[in-house]
């Protein structure tokens, strides 16, 4: 009977749901970086540990820039693979966390919540990062500190205003641990802005300058 | 006779996946809330409706789905229960290849080059094979309504 | 048959109609309200996260907002709110000046992203917050999509 023969050929591209199941070596993956490392690579490895087929059908990152990689789609019972997750810092610091929720075919529900965790470990603090004036506020001048962190040595090698009308003074507490900035506006009778860029020696191959903004308003 | 068993174990089996469906689009059992809010955030990634028509859409298509997959698996209403998968499906298709002709990444609901994109071919080609199957336990129902008729 | 089908078909739309209208109501809130226009929101027992605002407050506010835009420069530069500053980590660096330029003291800043459970949102009013130590921040409650069901 023709028809008995095609619906069992359509029946067998069906996946197959009984039997199915990954295995996965390391859900959850801890890393410490450094924000010049600029991303953080981690290899999710999986087994094929069930007597059918299965098909990796998709992956959703929790929103952030993290790209998900998969050599195929599709694992024999027995066979590994991995899922490649780089995750780019971009100006991001501090603890991280992104996670890949995977999905197989034949489940409605996730397979695994895959979690990738980064201490980004900025080695300089500029506290706070803005300094503000309103117009007619008393020009007095305002603190910022700005403090290696980490177990790092950062030098301040010098403080430069983009505006002359607001002035900024470097002062040492301690040399590669503490430094204080001064920001002294000439007068707050109309609108400024100014960017204070303060130059470091860290990291060696490529010194990061820090921006402090500075708003009269 | 081997075909009409065959014909059955198809028609419950589609049957028990609408319903299956439309069941994980009402509730969500991992952290035991409403699914709606999530689905109508789903559709609205699609950018074919407006905010208010993705959640009527959201809160109305997953019924659709379980009651008409009660029908098939009951066969009560058959026809019509094939008559509105089909045409669920069909829809479906419709606004997936809409969102691959744009380019949407509909995987993601926020901002993030990431994902493995949504793989169309695959999915497209599934619900393909779902609506041929669909059309087919139509045709069957036709075929059997008419052999039944010339028996008269 | 088809006119059998079809008929069929409606049938079982109507009576999906019953269970569908319960869950809308009991999710939405239904209430008649005196303005032609009747709103929808979602179940107001939802719980505020840290920072976080709903639509609704954020209009009493007026104008004394500026809206910031957590999202992809794609989705932002397609729509956007009126006026908003695109603002994210990845363009943290080239962007947060010209934050800083349409800021105001008293402004009550608003940042939105994606949608519910996007954390763009909260990572931008983290480092408003800590880094430039701007108080008034907050995150829109259902993001994007809360805008534009407003």
């Amino acid at each position: 009977m023709p028809f008995l023969r095609v619906t069992l050929a359509l029946l067998t591209c069906l996946p197959a749901i009984a039997g199915a199941e990954l295995r996965w070596e390391q859900p959850i993956q801890d890393f410490q970086r450094s924000p010049e490392d600029k991303y953080v690579e981690a290899r999710f490895a999986f087994k094929n540990v069930g007597s059918s087929p299965v098909t990796i059908r998709r992956t959703r990152s929790s929103c952030g820039c993290t790209t998900a990689k998969l050599a195929k789609q599709t694992y024999v019972p027995g066979e590994s693979g991995e899922i490649v997750a780089k995750f780019n810092f971009g100006s991001r610091t501090g603890p991280q966390r992104k996670t890949i929720t995977v999905f197989t075919e034949g489940k409605e529900a996730p397979d695994v919540v895959l979690d990738l965790r980064v201490d980004v470990q900025q080695p300089f603090v500029v506290s706070p990062g803005l300094v503000f004036w309103r117009i007619g506020d008393e020009p007095v001048a305002k603190l910022i500190q700005l403090t290696s962190a980490n177990g790092r040595k950062v030098r301040v090698k010098s403080v430069t205003s983009t505006n002359p009308r607001v002035q900024a003074k470097l002062q040492t507490a301690e040399e590669g641990e503490r430094y204080t900035v001064l920001v002294t506006p000439a007068a707050t009778d109309r609108k400024e802005t100014a960017e204070l860029r303060v130059e470091t020696d860290y990291p060696a191959d490529a010194p990061r300058t820090y921006t402090i903004y500075a708003r009269i308003k | 006779m081997a075909g009409q068993i065959v014909a059955t174990l198809l028609r419950v089996g589609i049957g028990g996946l609408f319903i299956f469906a439309g069941v994980v689009k009402i509730w969500d059992f991992d952290t035991g809330g409403s699914a709606t809010q999530a689905f109508a955030l789903e559709i609205q990634n699609y950018q074919l409706t407006t905010w208010t028509a993705s959640i009527v859409a959201a809160i109305y298509l997953p019924w659709l789905e379980v009651l008409a997959g009660l029908a098939l698996v009951f066969r009560r209403l058959y026809t019509g229960a094939l008559v509105m998968l089909l045409a669920l499906d069909a829809v479906f298709i419709a606004a997936l290849s809409s969102a691959w002709a744009r380019g949407l990444d509909i995987s993601c609901g926020c901002f993030g080059r990431s994902d493995i994109q949504v793989n169309y071919p695959e999915k497209i080609g599934q619900n393909v094979l779902l609506l041929a199957l669909l059309g087919l336990l139509l045709w069957l129902e036709c075929r059997k309504s008419r052999h039944a008729s010339r028996l008269d | 048959m088809i006119a059998r089908g079809l008929r069929e078909a409606a049938l079982l739309a109507a009576l999906a109609l019953v269970p569908a209208l319960v869950s809308g109501a009991v999710q939405l809130q239904w209430k008649p309200s005196k303005t032609a226009a009747t709103r929808m929101e979602w179940r107001k027992e939802e719980p505020l996260q840290e920072g976080e605002v709903r639509m609704a407050t954020v209009q009493m506010w007026g104008d004394k907002v500026l809206w910031v835009d957590a999202r992809s420069r794609q989705k932002y530069e397609a729509e956007h709110a009126p006026d908003a500053v695109l603002l994210n980590e990845d363009v943290w660096e080239t962007q947060v000046a010209e934050f800083l330029n349409e800021w105001e003291p008293e402004y009550a800043v608003v940042i939105y992203c994606d949608g519910a459970t996007c954390d763009a949102s909260h990572a931008v009013r983290k480092r408003l917050t800590e880094e430039l130590q701007i108080t008034n921040v907050y995150v829109l409650k259902g993001g994007w999509a809360a805008w534009q069901g407003r």
